[in-house]
């Protein structure tokens, strides 16, 4: 169970070098294989979509005008029985955007 | 449940590039038992704490809370966030009494399912690289879409 003690200002210092330590020893992959919140792929939730097949265009000038998307891969994701494809999103809608750079940060 | 319609919800596990973020907490603890130590008063996410986390990426080290970005973000169904029933229905809890967070007023999670998500919000880790199914399936990351996410 976890202990439920919060930490003030002046101790997160201390805490963040303690957790960065602990994952140094478990050896930090060079790359994250997944980033497993929100939201990892920015973009555009189409909810009524028209053709299909334009949808690569549209992530790809997505992906290029954006500024946050610095040349991130166009990508988009097809939910639902409907579609037939990935169950990779709820609600049978449709993100068409850029997957964000997991090492943005690094 | 202590939604105000003045103040915008928060996400409880946000990324550092959204808005107004703050820092929620640090990740104690080892891989079999990671928690959060939750933070006691407001620390605005800046670059300077978030580099702080290097050579990790910040989602490894700390919990954000920002606003929530409802229909940008992928757990958004329209009404509510499939994230936050997904850690419901799927983890245990991991406290018996409501963790000390800051944002429980305006947090998504704690508007939509109420008790049952704070309980179980210390385990959660933002950017996890454990290969745990469950924690797979919480993130929304079926197979396919966690081979579209893994970088090449």
């Amino acid at each position: 169970m976890a202990d439920n003690k919060s930490i003030s200002a002046t101790e997160l210092g201390a805490e963040v070098r303690a957790a960065v330590a602990k994952l140094a020893i478990k050896g930090i992959p060079p790359e994250p294989t997944i980033i497993v919140h929100p939201p990892w792929i920015w973009g555009f939730i189409l909810r009524d979509f028209g053709n299909p097949a334009e949808l690569p265009a549209l992530a790809s000038r997505v992906a290029a005008e954006l500024p946050s998307a610095k040349g991130g891969t166009p990508v988009t994701l097809i939910a639902g029985p409907a579609t037939g494809t990935a169950a990779a999103l709820p609600g049978g809608h449709i993100i068409c955007g850029y997957i964000r750079d997991p090492n943005i940060f690094r | 449940m202590g939604q105000s319609p003045e103040r915008p919800l928060r996400c409880p596990s946000a990324q550092p590039e959204m808005p107004d973020a703050q820092i929620l907490g640090v990740v104690r603890g080892d891989t079999e038992e990671r928690r959060i130590a939750y933070l006691n008063e407001f620390v605005p996410a800046t670059a300077d704490i978030l580099t702080q986390a290097a050579p990790a990426i910040p989602g490894e080290v700390f919990r954000l809370a920002a606003r929530c970005e409802t229909g940008k973000c992928t757990h958004f169904d329209g009404e509510r966030c499939q994230l936050a029933v997904r850690i419901v229905d799927m983890l245990s809890p991991v406290t018996e009494q409501l963790p000390p967070c800051t944002i429980r007023k305006t947090c998504r999670w704690y508007a939509q399912e109420g008790r049952a998500a704070c309980l179980r919000c210390p385990q959660v880790v933002t950017a996890n690289n454990e290969d745990d199914e469950v924690i797979r399936r919480v993130a929304g990351a079926s197979p396919a879409a966690a081979q579209s996410a893994q970088r090449t």
